[in-house]
């Protein structure tokens, strides 16, 4: 049955919870391998608060032992975009009608994997007429992150397949203070355990069998250049420890304690420079419990409160879209035009400027 | 497929019906943003049929509930493949959203 | 000899994110402590291994930066074990509060000097300069290394443009201009453009690199 298109709703008028008027959003992420669908809604009478109605994620899972294949998890999205859209409006309990705006996630990612959230996007704003709002994925962490944990003002460390950031916000944007000069965190764990022969993602074994070991370290290398750091070499001497006959629980230990060691360094030295008293870890990587209590000895030092991410929302989702939509929906009203909204692969934080904050 | 020395011109028309006017612009619009930085060699443009009689769509407005899809490659035939491939997916995906 | 336990009486001037800065005494002459602290977050052996290999590492590339023609701080004395190094006390401000244009320069023509001596200084940032009267000074050779090639000079000069367009973002690109035109003097107009390209380079890379899978 096609569902005929309703008048567009004024903000508020059908919200069931009577909490006051409140924008609802239905976000998208569809930047590599999770294509996610959340409903989120924002209250308009208390500073910027909000509530995640639903989140449905469909997670595109690669073959032992390979990454992701841009085009394969792109098919994957296509097949299970519109059940995951269907399941994510179903769980929250409301309708097409009810929501106000749709937030995509217009970058940075894998080009065939945007694209299909954006159709989907692009479809849903046409056919129901909504607003389109495109949203920086990497900014959606933060938001996201800021809105679950409390965090006001804080350094934040990005740490993701796609990220290794540190950033902190000062005059409209987001800066960078610090940043891998090769592959990120993410890359690193994924490559070091598909080279193991694990299935993507990595890190979550990787953790568990590092949690085993004894705790023999062997030697790798750390490199830290001023705020910036470099894995790539710490990744070539890995594969080679564990294929040497290192124990494998030994190799990912001294994985874990040289990178994020490296990771809580540049932290550290970040804090000290700005002298910010919070400090908020968002990404996938930030699910890491040692990465965690690392980084919660080196705030300690800095006489900063460390927020983590709860790990439900850590990874990639449709809620961090949604929320960062509202925020910048509410705070500016622009929208952009379905014709206009194309998707791109690489869009640095940076450049994005934030009108709310 | 194969990679000819002198690549082939190939033409590719695409006609995809909808069950609405309606359907069939939502579609068209969410497909035609992507319609850019085509490798040299592949263009292609993306319009509503011409639907009916010319007297008839100056009267009530095109009503067409078909979107035409033409390509040109003079490039790789596998470019030609794989965009063809992902702009039949996109445009399934569309649909299946809307219903 | 002094003990190196005595200097830790002074008082704290700094506890940074890589050492705890003390002020001391070396004879009569005031002196400033530097002790790199233990991590309780990393692994002891690495640990003890970082530390020991900046002490010293530290305390030789500073003499070697004054045969460079770059003002740091005289070491007094090094202790490899408890990762201490003791060095002339600098007063003055940090340029991190006190910045000028003219001083941007002179941190370039630092900068300058130091690659142009194949010494890269791993740490440029605007709380690394002291200013103490006319002079300016370099301090915290800590992540210091030699090097000839233009992107490791490139990955310096880019740290100190990420402190200018964040700390210092609202004098931006007067500031980092007057710096370049101080680097320039010294390295000389095409070396520096070039390590000036490999900035660009490296910042687009971390725009471009990090979907490869």
């Amino acid at each position: 049955m096609i569902r005929v298109n309703g008048k567009q709703k004024q903000n508020g008028t059908r919200d069931k919870d009577n909490k006051g008027a409140a924008l609802l959003c239905l976000g998208i992420e569809s930047t590599a391998h999770t294509f996610g669908c959340s409903v989120v809604e924002m209250y308009q009478d208390s500073e910027r608060k909000g509530k995640v109605l639903s989140d449905i994620r469909g997670i595109y899972k690669p073959p032992e032992g390979s990454g992701i294949h841009p085009r394969e998890a792109s098919r994957h999205h296509a097949e299970v975009c519109s059940s995951v859209l269907a399941q994510s409006l179903k769980e929250a309990g409301r309708r097409m009608d009810d929501i106000d705006i749709i937030g995509y996630s217009a970058g940075p990612g894998l080009g065939p994997c945007l694209r299909v959230g954006a159709v989907v996007a692009r479809t849903v704003s046409g056919f129901y007429e909504k607003p389109l709002v495109p949203v920086n994925h990497a900014l959606g962490h933060i938001e996201l992150g800021t809105m679950l944990t409390g965090a006001s003002d804080p350094l934040v460390l990005l740490v993701s397949g796609g990220h290794t950031m540190i950033l902190a916000f000062a005059q409209h944007r987001w800066r960078v203070f610090g940043e891998t000069l090769d592959i990120t965190i993410g890359q690193l764990l994924d490559q070091f355990g598909r080279a193991m022969g694990f299935a993507s993602p990595c890190g979550g074994r990787i953790e568990n069998l590092a949690g085993q070991s004894d705790g023999r370290y062997t030697q790798l290398p750390y490199v830290v250049k001023g705020n910036d750091v470099s894995f790539s070499g710490l990744l070539t001497a890995a594969i080679r420890a564990a294929s040497s006959g290192e124990k494998l629980v030994d190799v990912c230990y001294s994985l874990q304690e040289t990178s994020f060691a490296m990771l809580a360094e540049t932290v550290e030295r970040a804090l000290s420079f700005t002298s910010k008293k919070e400090m908020m870890i968002v990404g996938g990587v930030a699910a890491n419990k040692r990465l965690a209590s690392m980084l919660d000895i080196a705030c300690t030092r800095q006489d900063a409160k460390l927020y983590v991410c709860p790990i439900g929302f850590a990874g990639d989702n449709g809620a961090q879209i949604a929320w960062t939509a509202l925020l910048d929906y509410a705070a500016t009203k622009k929208q952009i035009d379905v014709e206009k909204s194309s998707v791109h692969q690489s869009w640095r934080l940076d450049v994005v400027d934030v009108g709310w904050r | 497929m194969q990679n000819l020395p002198r690549p082939l011109e190939i033409h590719v028309n695409i006609a995809i019906t909808f069950s609405s006017t309606q359907e069939m612009n939502s579609v068209m619009n969410a497909l035609i943003p992507d319609n850019v930085n085509f490798p040299s060699g592949l263009s292609m443009s993306i319009f509503p049929s011409k639907a009916g009689s010319r007297k008839k769509r100056l009267q009530s407005g095109s009503r067409s509930r078909t979107v035409v899809i033409k390509l040109t490659s003079t490039g790789q035939v596998s470019t030609l493949v794989n965009t063809l491939d992902e702009l039949l997916e996109h445009a399934s995906v569309a649909s299946k959203v809307i219903h | 000899m002094q003990q190196s336990t005595q200097t830790r009486q002074g008082q704290v001037l700094r506890r940074g994110a890589e050492a705890d800065i003390y002020l001391s005494d070396w004879y009569g002459k005031p002196a400033v402590s530097k002790v790199r602290t233990p991590r309780a977050y990393r692994h002891k052996l690495l640990d003890d291994q970082i530390r020991r290999y900046r002490t010293i590492h530290e305390a030789q590339i500073m003499s070697q930066a004054k045969l460079a023609g770059v003002r740091s701080p005289f070491v007094y004395f090094v202790d490899p074990v408890a990762a201490e190094i003791i060095m002339e006390f600098v007063p003055g401000r940090s340029v991190k509060d006190a910045i000028t244009l003219q001083v941007c320069k002179m941190m370039g023509t630092y900068a300058g000097r130091l690659h142009a001596a194949g010494i890269i200084h791993g740490d440029l940032t605007t709380s690394n300069f002291i200013v103490y009267g006319r002079r300016l000074v370099l301090l915290d050779f800590g992540l210091a290394y030699y090097s000839e090639r233009t992107e490791d000079m490139a990955v310096d000069i880019r740290l100190i443009k990420e402190v200018f367009s964040s700390a210092h973002v609202q004098i931006f690109k007067k500031a980092f201009d007057s710096f370049v035109s101080g680097y320039a003097a010294e390295m000389g107009k095409r070396k520096a453009e070039k390590v000036l390209e490999n900035v660009a380079e490296i910042e687009r890379r971390g725009r471009y690199a990090r979907f490869q899978v």
